[in-house]
């Protein structure tokens, strides 16, 4: 081929083409955001003046909790929409939310409701997703996490733990008179039920896999014992009254045997029992103090809290026994491990600088990341999805019930009745 | 039959002579037969006595008489033969003559057809040669013609492939000259368009990634390339995902991210708009 046909090949080739020659822009850098998402107050047809319950509100404070959503605030909504004819994207475009949540709340009959919503990805001008549940006023908040559940799910592709609870403590009263109160709350710690009042210390609640069952320390005999306690019937039963310490029970992935502290050798040891005999099997032996055991979700290892290294440090030992190796190696103290639902993750408090923080250890990288900022941040629990960690703070003079996303974006506190709130636990997905 | 008697002159005299006799012949033996006489139809002679001396006298009168006759007769006889002679002479001349003539007709018919047909052979022969020689001629003529005009033929096909070959080259010159002069024009407006293209891109980058919110929970490593066609005032009229990342939600912030930076910043020279009509954004986080 000649110069010359060749110089009118490549010529020819750029005026044809002259774009598709040129242009490929590398964006190698994005926001790490929330997700702009505009909920627009439900409509409301029913014989009262307003629904019994703001479910745009419930679902906008679940998306914003879990810090992947930036909700758009009410003041800021251009229109209100409650069904899809009504719906004029570019309004919403103008905003720049990317996603429009609508809906309507029917009084079908007395006490009776169905409630309606849509989902629209405004920047494409489609709906995403939408649904009609029936229900009763009192399940009308359900309807609503269940609602940010299917939200949440479809913009992230995670599923949704909004439609969970939450276990904790709460104690009340002057130390000569103070009332604890185990309780199960809702996610957002709404609708809270206490399950169990006493005079005596109530502590380290944990769920079973199922989130019908409640595992938890009492001193209502004066010495700690551990129960499991069914959370619709109230019906318990005694499981752990060992000389010395019954602490730190949590529940096996299988949900047939409980992991846990025992001092009855004489040295805080811990254990792995069967729900059903009462069979133990000793995991650790060390002269330091073993506890706060959590299990893999594979149910093959336990993390724990141990000072044999001289200070608290977590470690992992086989459900099988022997020995154990250690996880923790950043700061003095590293103690209260929650393993995320992947098993990749472990939420720890991290005390440093005379603060105790909440962190997490990548078990992947290796790498600790602090994600709290209090001074005494404590009992890390991961929501079912991963996504987020419940914990409790020192706000004042008393704890509080707070929640954080898992990269730490976003942290907020859950509302709260009076007293100090105590070891949150967050529930499985159930079944 | 004219052959016949032509090749034997000789038998047909011999023939005539004998045809002639035959014919004498005839004519003085016509009644030799004897005759019957009949009685009583003839008178009977009557007898008459004559003295002898007188009738010797008489008789040699008769006699001469006789003799005279006969003479007579005979010269008669020889006058009519020699005229018979002489007309038969005639007539045989006559005949030869007319047989002469006929032969000599003959011949010369003969030989006028001789001639006749010589002349004929000769003309046609004339005549055909003339009509080879024309032909022949014809044929040269012809081929003359070919040759000739074969010659022209290619002397005027090699004008023309030489002015082709002229056209061609001129041509081919002529878009030399002018690629040359589109490269030019080409190479300025893509230097505009180069130092355009440098001076916008960070700008439609930064708009992009201030929209762009990556999604939390994606993994790492992952690589979308979206194709977005522009109208002129930056508007995205459409954004299609070319190479997926493979995780949906990574896809659709990508997509997101673009629709959501339109406008995209663009020149305002008019001209440089081709360039940016469609623009390959290659989405690919750095961690």
């Amino acid at each position: 081929m000649s110069r010359l046909v060749k110089l009118l090949l490549f010529v020819s080739v750029l005026i044809a083409n002259p774009a598709r020659a040129a242009l490929t822009i590398e964006i190698t850098q994005g926001i790490e955001g929330a997700l702009p998402i505009a909920v627009v107050p439900f409509g409301w047809q029913g014989k009262a003046a307003a629904a019994p319950e703001n479910i745009a509100a419930i679902i906008t404070a679940d998306l914003n909790r879990s810090g992947r959503f930036e909700a758009l605030q009410d003041r800021d909504l251009v229109a209100h929409p409650s069904t899809a004819e009504q719906v004029k994207f570019q309004n919403w475009r103008m905003v720049n939310v990317d996603n429009l949540v609508i809906g309507q709340i029917k009084e079908t009959s007395d006490g009776q409701y169905s409630v309606q919503f849509e989902l629209f990805d405004v920047f494409r001008g489609k709906r995403l997703t939408g649904s009609t549940f029936p229900t009763g006023a009192r399940d009308l908040r359900r309807v609503a996490h269940h609602i940010s559940d299917l939200i949440y799910e479809t913009l992230t592709g995670e599923r949704g733990a909004f439609n969970t609870q939450i276990a904790y403590v709460t104690s009340r009263g002057s130390s000569k008179n103070r009332t604890y109160t185990l309780l199960v709350a809702d996610s957002d710690g709404y609708s809270p039920q206490t399950i169990l009042t006493s005079k005596q210390p109530l502590m380290s609640p944990s769920w079973s896999p199922d989130a019908r069952q409640v595992a938890y320390v009492s001193f209502e005999n004066k010495t700690s014992e551990i129960y499991i306690q069914d959370v619709a019937t109230g019906s318990r039963r005694k499981l752990a009254t060992f000389k010395g310490i019954n602490g730190a029970p949590t529940w096996s992935p299988d949900g047939s045997k409980l992991a846990l502290t025992l001092s009855r050798d004489g040295n805080p040891e811990i254990y792995v029992m069967n729900i059903s005999d009462g069979a133990l099997k000793r995991l650790t032996t060390s002269a330091a103090i073993d506890t706060e055991p959590v299990w893999a979700p594979d149910g093959k290892s336990v993390v724990f809290t141990s000072d044999r290294g001289g200070s608290a440090q977590l470690y992992r030992v086989s459900a099988r026994g022997g020995p154990a190796q250690r996880l923790t190696f950043d700061g003095k103290y590293n103690a209260g491990a929650d393993i995320s639902p992947d098993g990749r993750k472990i939420a720890m408090v991290h005390g440093g600088g005379g603060r105790y923080r909440i962190a997490v250890l990548d078990l992947d990288s290796g790498l600790l990341r602090i994600l709290t900022d209090g001074q005494l941040d404590e009992s890390p629990s991961f929501s079912p999805n991963g996504s987020m960690i419940i914990y409790a703070t020192g706000a004042g003079n008393r704890e509080v019930l707070s929640a954080v996303s898992v990269d730490g974006r976003f942290k907020q506190r859950l509302s709260l009745q009076a007293g100090n709130v105590r070891e949150p636990v967050w529930s499985p997905f159930g079944k | 039959m004219w052959q016949a008697l032509r090749e034997n002159p000789r038998a047909v005299i011999y023939a005539v002579l004998m045809h002639l006799v035959l014919l004498l012949l005839l004519v003085f033996s016509l009644d030799w037969t004897p005759k019957a006489i009949k009685p009583g139809t003839h008178k009977p002679i009557q007898a008459q006595l004559v003295d002898s001396s007188k009738l010797q006298a008489i008789e040699e009168k008769k006699q001469a008489e006789q003799r005279r006759i006969e003479d007579d007769k005979r010269m008669a006889e020889a006058e009519v033969e020699r005229k018979k002679k002489a007309e038969q002479d005639k007539q045989r001349k006559a005949e030869a003559e007319r047989k002469k003539k006929v032969e000599q007709d003959k011949k010369r018919k003969v030989e006028a057809e001789r001639k006749k047909k010589a002349e004929q052979d000769k003309q046609r022969k004339a005549e055909a040669e003339r009509k080879k020689k024309a032909e022949q001629d014809k044929k040269r003529k012809a081929e003359a013609e070919r040759k000739k005009k074969a010659e022209q033929d290619k002397k005027r096909k090699a004008e023309a492939e030489r002015k082709k070959k002229a056209a061609a080259e001129a041509a081919s010159r002529k878009a030399a000259e002018q690629a040359l002069q589109a490269q030019l024009a080409e190479e300025q407006a893509q230097a505009r368009a180069e130092s355009a293209l440098s001076q916008y891109i960070p700008f439609i980058q930064d708009k992009i990634q201030r929209n762009w919110l990556r999604p939390a929970g994606s993994p790492k490593g992952l690589s979308c390339l979206i194709l977005v066609k522009l109208i002129p005032g930056g508007e995205v009229v459409d954004a299609k995902v070319v190479r997926s990342s493979g995780d949906p939600l990574f896809d659709r912030s990508v997509e997101t991210a673009v629709l959501k930076a339109s406008p995209l910043p663009l020149p305002e020279d008019a001209a440089m708009f081709k360039y940016f009509r469609e623009i390959n954004f290659n989405f690919k986080p750095d961690n």
